[in-house]
């Protein structure tokens, strides 16, 4: 499963869940847990002239000292230049080992370290974890995923508003005046074994249905003064659970189909 | 002021969530329950009511009901039947995910809520191993 946001990619199994996202496009920060005592962090940054990421790394690493200092632990760490930028690894009071890259995304330049919040060797295997990270931006679309859901948007999305309940994960993005929502409901055999998913989707949007089939339906409206609002539901047999993705917008072009949802 | 906050509890301190996992549930023994043929649960607790002499002789004269009914949907009803003292509250979590496909937060957000509710109304207690 990945964890795909803000254009950039992760494939980490299903324990490791988002426990910060904060920041936006031009830079952010993403972490992950999985319950135990150990992270996954990711930082960006838009790039502005040349960057130093070995002086950027060891501003964060002094102020990690710092930290560590304060439970009356020195910090030692090394620096290793690589292909695609530096990895670095940590060790006092806790401990982490990651790298700085500006190669993942040409116009960023991104941090990613897996840490643990204890005084630990931290193995190579740790580290592989964040050899996925990629870029998911292509020409045409760009793959978001949270918590299960995963859909491929038009590019230029904004994320508005998120909602991530137990059972349902729904997020909002706005893309110029028009707006997108998305969401996964978990439990769909359940959610489904006394309505038709027509019917759940009708209840759910409150838009005509225009087409359905058992594991399929295309919802729309249209305003008056011309706003169109358009859903296409999936049900997912094999994950247990429904995705579901809605458009309000006035251009024609955006039209949310299958291939949307990934 | 951690030490106000447990003196408020009584002495007792909310469970960290590396205790929480490790905690086994388990159903009292005083409970009666049957499964029906559609997976659910139907639970007979007893009341146990007020202490109050007044209010013990106030139900008896009302003929209050001595026992209440639960009923648990087939998710609740697996919980239920795993709430037997040996299964931890992360091997329930992890069986939720199993059959149900639920992700980890999913699981172990509604299996906390669930088992909480449970022990408001005095169904299970957890076994905490220290």
């Amino acid at each position: 499963m990945a964890f795909a946001w803000e254009g950039l990619a992760l494939d980490v199994n299903e324990d490791w869940a988002p426990t910060t996202i904060s920041g936006k496009r031009e830079a952010g920060y993403v972490k992950l847990g999985d319950g135990s005592h150990r992270a996954i962090q990711i930082r960006w940054q838009q790039i502005r002239g040349t960057v130093d990421l070995e002086s950027r790394l060891r501003t964060y690493l002094k102020k990690l000292d710092g930290d560590s200092r304060k439970q009356k632990v020195a910090l030692s760490y090394e620096l290793e230049p690589t292909e695609n930028g530096i990895a670095y690894r940590y060790q006092g009071a806790f401990s982490g080992r990651g790298f700085a890259s500006a190669e993942i995304d040409p116009k960023r330049v991104v941090f990613a370290e897996v840490s643990s919040n204890r005084s630990e060797r931290l193995s190579n295997q740790h580290r592989k974890l964040l050899s996925t990270l990629r870029s998911c931006t292509s020409e045409e679309n760009e793959l978001w995923s949270v918590l299960g859901l995963t859909v491929k948007l038009p590019l230029g999305c904004i994320p508005a508003k998120r909602e991530f309940v137990s059972g349902k994960t729904r997020v909002i993005w706005r893309l110029d005046r028009s707006g997108i929502e998305a969401q996964r409901w978990g439990l769909a055999a359940q959610l489904l074994a006394k309505h038709t998913l027509a019917e759940w989707a009708q209840s759910v949007t409150r838009l005509p249905v225009v087409s359905a089939t058992e594991d399929h339906a295309v919802l729309e409206s249209k305003s008056w003064y011309g706003a169109r609002q358009m859903a296409v539901v999936r049900y997912q047999e094999d994950r247990n659970q429904l995705t579901l993705v809605q458009v309000s917008s006035r251009r024609e072009s955006l039209r949310p189909n299958e291939a949307w949802i990934g | 002021m951690d030490w106000m906050k447990r003196l408020w509890r009584g002495g007792k301190r909310p469970l960290t969530n590396a205790e929480m996992a490790k905690a086994r549930p388990l159903r009292k023994p005083d409970i009666e329950w049957e499964q029906t043929d559609d997976g659910s649960i139907r639970i007979l607790a007893p009341i146990t009511g007020s202490k109050g002499v007044f209010m013990r002789y106030m139900a008896e004269k009302m003929k209050a009901p001595s026992h209440r009914t639960v009923e648990l949907e087939p998710i609740g009803a697996l919980v239920w039947k795993l709430s037997d003292g040996n299964h931890s509250v992360a091997a329930i979590a992890k069986q939720l995910q199993q059959n149900f496909g639920m992700n980890r937060l999913e699981s172990e957000a509604s299996l906390h809520a669930f088992l909480q509710m449970l022990g408001q109304r005095e169904l299970i207690e957890l076994k905490i191993s220290k």
